[in-house]
């Protein structure tokens, strides 16, 4: 599954992993400062946290298997 | 130190919350980071492993060459352990994985202030079990590059992203004069004659990639 440089595939992960994964990050953080704000929150935030770290893990790791990180040694 | 203002303003806003940590500045790229940390020596700095120019790797050595008693704590959304050990091996204390849910970026920090290291719990994990199988990758990225020295290595991935000497001299703080000869240096010790050739190497074996767009042209 893991394409060359110039692979549409290896794009699209890249795409994934830069764009994609940080603004889910991002709002996971936001939600975690909902959450210590206003702790009356705390169960609907927590389960809307597990839903969101769901997606993350899997943009994360089809992410890494169409565009591995920069640090992969090329082969493996 | 991420290049995502969404990513900045959370980590702001949870640090803002602990007592014990003041965010004195932020930076959007590897370049300013660097700049920032030698004028303003932070006692440490919480880096974005995927930066676009300078990556978090290569900062975190530039900003460790200048400040070495900065603690580095590097973000990734990668978990694989080249990107963890790549990291290490730079200088960071400590190797966060971005997550959604509850973070261990205060407690991590909180043990990197005391002096201490440490890794995501996901990341220590997988860690442990490529050692215990006995295949954790040791040997850097590019063996075929593994006659240049980490510097030129660095050099070398600017060049094949399309950087001048110009630009390269000004993001690694060096004389242009200084750039060139790396250059040189680089030509004659992969035995080829051009740049072309350097980016051809450098895309060959994974040190680069080419930049998003270049395969739709």
């Amino acid at each position: 599954m893991r394409g060359k440089p110039d692979d549409p595939l290896r794009q699209a992960g890249k795409t994934l992993h830069d764009d994609v994964a940080p603004l889910l990050a991002g709002a996971g953080l936001q939600l975690q400062i909902l959450r210590m704000d206003h702790p009356q929150t705390a169960a609907q935030v927590t389960e809307v946290l597990a839903t969101l770290e769901d997606a993350m893990d899997r943009v994360r790791k089809l992410s890494q298997q169409l565009a591995p990180s920069p640090f992969t040694p090329p082969g493996t | 130190m991420d290049d995502h203002k969404i990513m900045r303003d959370g980590i702001k806003a949870i640090l803002g919350r602990a007592e014990d940590f003041r965010v004195v500045g932020e930076a959007e790229t590897g370049t300013d980071a660097v700049q920032y940390v030698k004028t303003h020596k932070p006692d440490m700095v919480l880096m974005d492993i995927g930066l676009p120019g300078l990556n978090g790797v290569e900062t975190t050595a530039e900003i460790l060459r200048h400040h070495p008693d900065c603690r580095v704590v590097i973000l990734s959304m990668y978990d694989d352990e080249h990107s963890v050990v790549s990291a290490v091996r730079a200088g960071a204390r400590a190797f966060i994985l971005k997550r959604a849910s509850d973070t261990d970026l205060v407690d991590a920090l909180r043990i990197v202030a005391r002096g201490g290291s440490y890794l995501s719990p996901q990341v220590s994990d997988r860690l442990l079990t490529r050692i215990q199988k006995g295949n954790l990758e040791s040997k850097p990225a590019t063996a075929a590059l593994d006659i240049l020295s980490p510097r030129e290595l660095q050099v070398l991935r600017m060049v094949a992203d399309g950087k001048t000497s110009k630009e390269i001299a000004v993001m690694l703080d060096l004389r242009e004069q200084t750039v060139r000869s790396y250059r040189k240096t680089m030509m004659k010790k992969l035995g080829v004659n051009n740049v072309a050739g350097l980016t051809q190497l450098a895309l060959s074996t994974g040190l680069t990639q080419l930049p998003r767009g270049a395969a739709a042209e």
